[in-house]
């Protein structure tokens, strides 16, 4: 049985709470995490060093799973295909709910906001087989205003300072929201020095242009992999779904590739894809999901035709 | 090596390996998908045993396209498809990634 807010709640308990000092910080979470202990359920705390440290002087550490939070949340792709392994473990072992707080990267802590919006929007789905209470809290003195807008709509419950929790009227439907998000339709800004643009390629050539550039940048065998892959993959998706011409720019900067893949359609029509888990039991559909998992600051536009972008680097994604 | 399917303007090739394995070599991407799944049917049909062996260890590039359509042939045989690859071909990742096991299982060879 499910204790606390989320008794009786099917699925995903999707909860996020607004603070504005460390005093209100742990006036959320401790009680959030303190209930969940005590209920027995398994209680999972992804913050990073500052609120991590918060909670446990507030608390202590016992009964509770640190993960940090850099490293839980170093990319959306991974980050969502980590966490339901965690959980379907919890699961296999009789858990009939799951307690996580995280701190999610945004602008105010020097991440870029893109994925993390998309991450938002996408766990209500991805996680949605699974019995979690999960409290995403976001810091008011340094998360941006159209930020904390977002986080209100990506969220149906919420959760105050004096250890209310609501339903959450700002809660949209993510599908059709995130279709309509100014961020959508942001266009990518033009690469400055491309080391090669192609017309058209197939797949197969793609890939071997791509190859070169791996060995110049002298990406290792797995991030080369990954390039490859994710090359392909978008390729295939331009050529087979989009419309042509299909453009592929690449460059190299440090220790990593960028890709971006254009054409002239829409590109995919759930906004969602290659986030939420694809459905293994038909053909097709997979390409986005990997991409998600082997590359980093994966973004995409539906400005003006369709492009996605993704980087790959000497340290893979996952 | 005997090729026993090796269509014009493929960019991949399929050959009897050793045993009943069936050796695949060249790239496979989405591009190739129709024809690959065309050939793998003819192949598996010529196989008595329940369980596939894949011998990737030549194949120098392979999409999802291709892994999902070996684990739809085993899935088809209520069996499973065993794919040997280099541990250089990232194949154990994609895998993994893909959540294909345990239908699907890469075995890495030296």
């Amino acid at each position: 049985m499910r204790s606390g807010a989320a008794a009786g709640h099917p699925g995903y308990f999707h909860e996020t709470a607004f603070y504005g000092s460390d005093d209100e910080f742990v006036d959320i979470v401790a009680p959030f995490v303190r209930d969940g202990i005590a209920a027995g359920e398994p209680t999972v705390v992804a913050c990073g060093p500052v609120n991590a440290g918060l909670l446990e002087r507030a608390i202590g550490r016992t009964g509770i799973r640190f993960l940090p939070g850099a490293g839980q949340y170093a990319q959306p792709g991974p980050t969502i295909r980590s966490y339901r392994t965690m959980f379907a473990d919890f699961v296999a072992q009789g858990a009939e709910q799951i307690r996580v707080i995280g701190d999610v990267p945004h602008p105010g802590v020097g991440v870029g906001w893109h994925g993390w919006l998309r991450y938002e929007a996408a766990v209500n789905e991805a996680y949605a087989e699974f019995p979690i209470w999960g409290m995403c809290p976001y810091d008011t003195r340094i998360t941006p205003p159209a930020v904390l807008a977002d986080v209100a709509a990506t969220h149906p419950h919420l959760a105050d300072v004096h250890g209310g929790h609501h339903r959450n009227d700002d809660h949209r439907e993510c599908r059709g929201w995130l279709a309509t998000h100014p961020s959508r339709v942001e266009p990518l800004e033009p690469p400055a020095h491309p080391a090669i643009v192609l017309t058209d390629p197939t797949p197969r050539e793609a890939r071997h242009a791509l190859t070169s550039i791996a060995a110049t940048v002298g990406l290792g065998q797995v991030a080369t992999n990954d390039l490859l892959t994710a090359t392909s993959e978008t390729v295939t998706n331009a050529q087979v779904h989009g419309r042509g011409p299909v453009i592929v720019t690449a460059w190299h900067h440090g220790d990593g590739v960028t890709t971006r893949v254009t054409d002239t359609g829409h590109g995919p029509a759930d906004p969602l894809a290659g986030l939420v888990p694809p459905d293994l039991a038909r053909i097709g559909g997979q390409g986005l999901w990997l991409v998600h998992q082997l590359c980093r600051d994966v973004r995409s536009s539906c400005s003006d035709g369709y492009a996605i972008q993704f980087t790959v680097s000497t340290s893979p994604a996952s | 090596m005997h090729p026993i399917c090796n269509d014009h303007g493929s960019s991949f090739g399929v050959f009897a390996s050793a045993g009943d394995a069936i050796g695949l070599r060249g790239e496979l991407d989405g591009f190739e998908h129709e024809r690959f799944e065309r050939v793998l049917g003819r192949v598996t049909a010529t196989i008595a045993n329940r369980d596939l062996i894949i011998d990737a260890t030549d194949l120098d590039f392979v999409d999802h396209h291709a892994l999902l359509t070996i684990r739809e042939h085993a899935h088809d045989r209520a069996g499973s498809a065993t794919i040997l690859s280099r541990s250089s071909s990232g194949l154990c990742r994609l895998v993994e990634i893909l959540d294909l096991g345990p239908d699907v299982v890469v075995e890495t060879v030296v």
